[in-house]
């Protein structure tokens, strides 16, 4: 009699402990879902955080080459060197928030940093005003880069 | 002059320049020229003045890091990695682009 109870005391703790772990496994299967879902929320937020970011750089970056073409026109030779290191920094700063950008696009940047190096060298070296022939010329360069490089960035990164 | 690492970036662009492999341009200073890399380029500047031509390796964010200097006369013809060359070649190939250009552009007018 006493080895009938125990038997049933048996099979019916194994069915409650069945139970307990069926239940575990549902849970921890739903905790995981969730654990995915939160990464997967958090990886949306930054990638969006990043892209606004990247689209505000960018608009900014517009915004400073368009005064610098100004500048230029207007002959202030002074704000104007002051202006191409925040520009340089702009767009290094783009390059080292986005490392894998295609290599066609390091060089357009990497070409875009040292040419406007070598611009605010010879605009440095200058002596007197600043000859027509050479702003047209400096001026048609930020303009190739403000309406291709920034827009092919744009689309890339905005 | 010590064969340092930029003794082998010139020897390189040497040959990669007589291969009319890399794609100079014309900088802002005269007798300058440049190419542009992915993260880095290289200048090579012949200054008249001191007879010197300089070949410079120019980072990521713009500056010079790296010179190489040869002075014309006297640098052993021996230990030179040809920079006078490096600076004709791609002088060369600035002018055959301009040429070339050009002739297209009259073509299609």
């Amino acid at each position: 009699m006493l080895g009938e109870v125990g038997s049933v005391a048996s099979i019916v703790g194994l069915l409650v402990a069945l139970l307990g772990l069926g239940f575990a496994l549902l849970q921890l299967s739903r905790l995981r879902g969730e654990t995915r879902a939160a990464r997967d929320a958090a990886e949306e937020t930054r990638r969006l955080l990043r892209r606004d970011l990247a689209g505000t750089d960018l608009t900014r970056l517009s915004e400073r080459i368009q005064g610098l073409m100004e500048m230029h026109r207007s002959g202030d030779r002074g704000r104007a060197l002051d202006r191409y290191p925040e520009i340089q920094r702009l767009l290094i700063a783009i390059r080292r928030q986005h490392p894998n950008l295609s290599a066609e696009h390091r060089h357009q940047l990497q070409e875009a940093v040292a040419t406007l190096r070598n611009m605010q060298g010879a605009l440095e070296r200058l002596e007197g005003a600043l000859p027509q022939p050479l702003i047209a010329d400096f001026n048609g360069i930020l303009l190739l880069l403000q309406s291709e490089l920034l827009v092919e960035l744009e689309d890339l990164l905005g | 002059m010590a064969k340092t690492g930029m003794y082998e970036v010139a020897k390189e662009a040497l040959r990669r320049a007589r291969a009319k492999k890399l794609d100079w341009k014309q900088t802002f200073r005269d007798e300058e020229y440049r190419v542009d890399f992915p993260d880095v380029s290289l200048s090579i500047f012949f200054d008249p003045g001191l007879g010197t031509y300089q070949l410079g390796l120019v980072n990521d964010t713009g500056a010079v890091v790296e010179t190489l200097v040869t002075v014309v006369g006297e640098t052993d013809p021996q230990q030179d990695p040809g920079l006078p060359e490096i600076h004709e070649l791609a002088a060369a190939y600035v002018r055959e682009v301009g040429i070339n250009r050009a002739l297209q552009y009259l073509k299609q007018a």
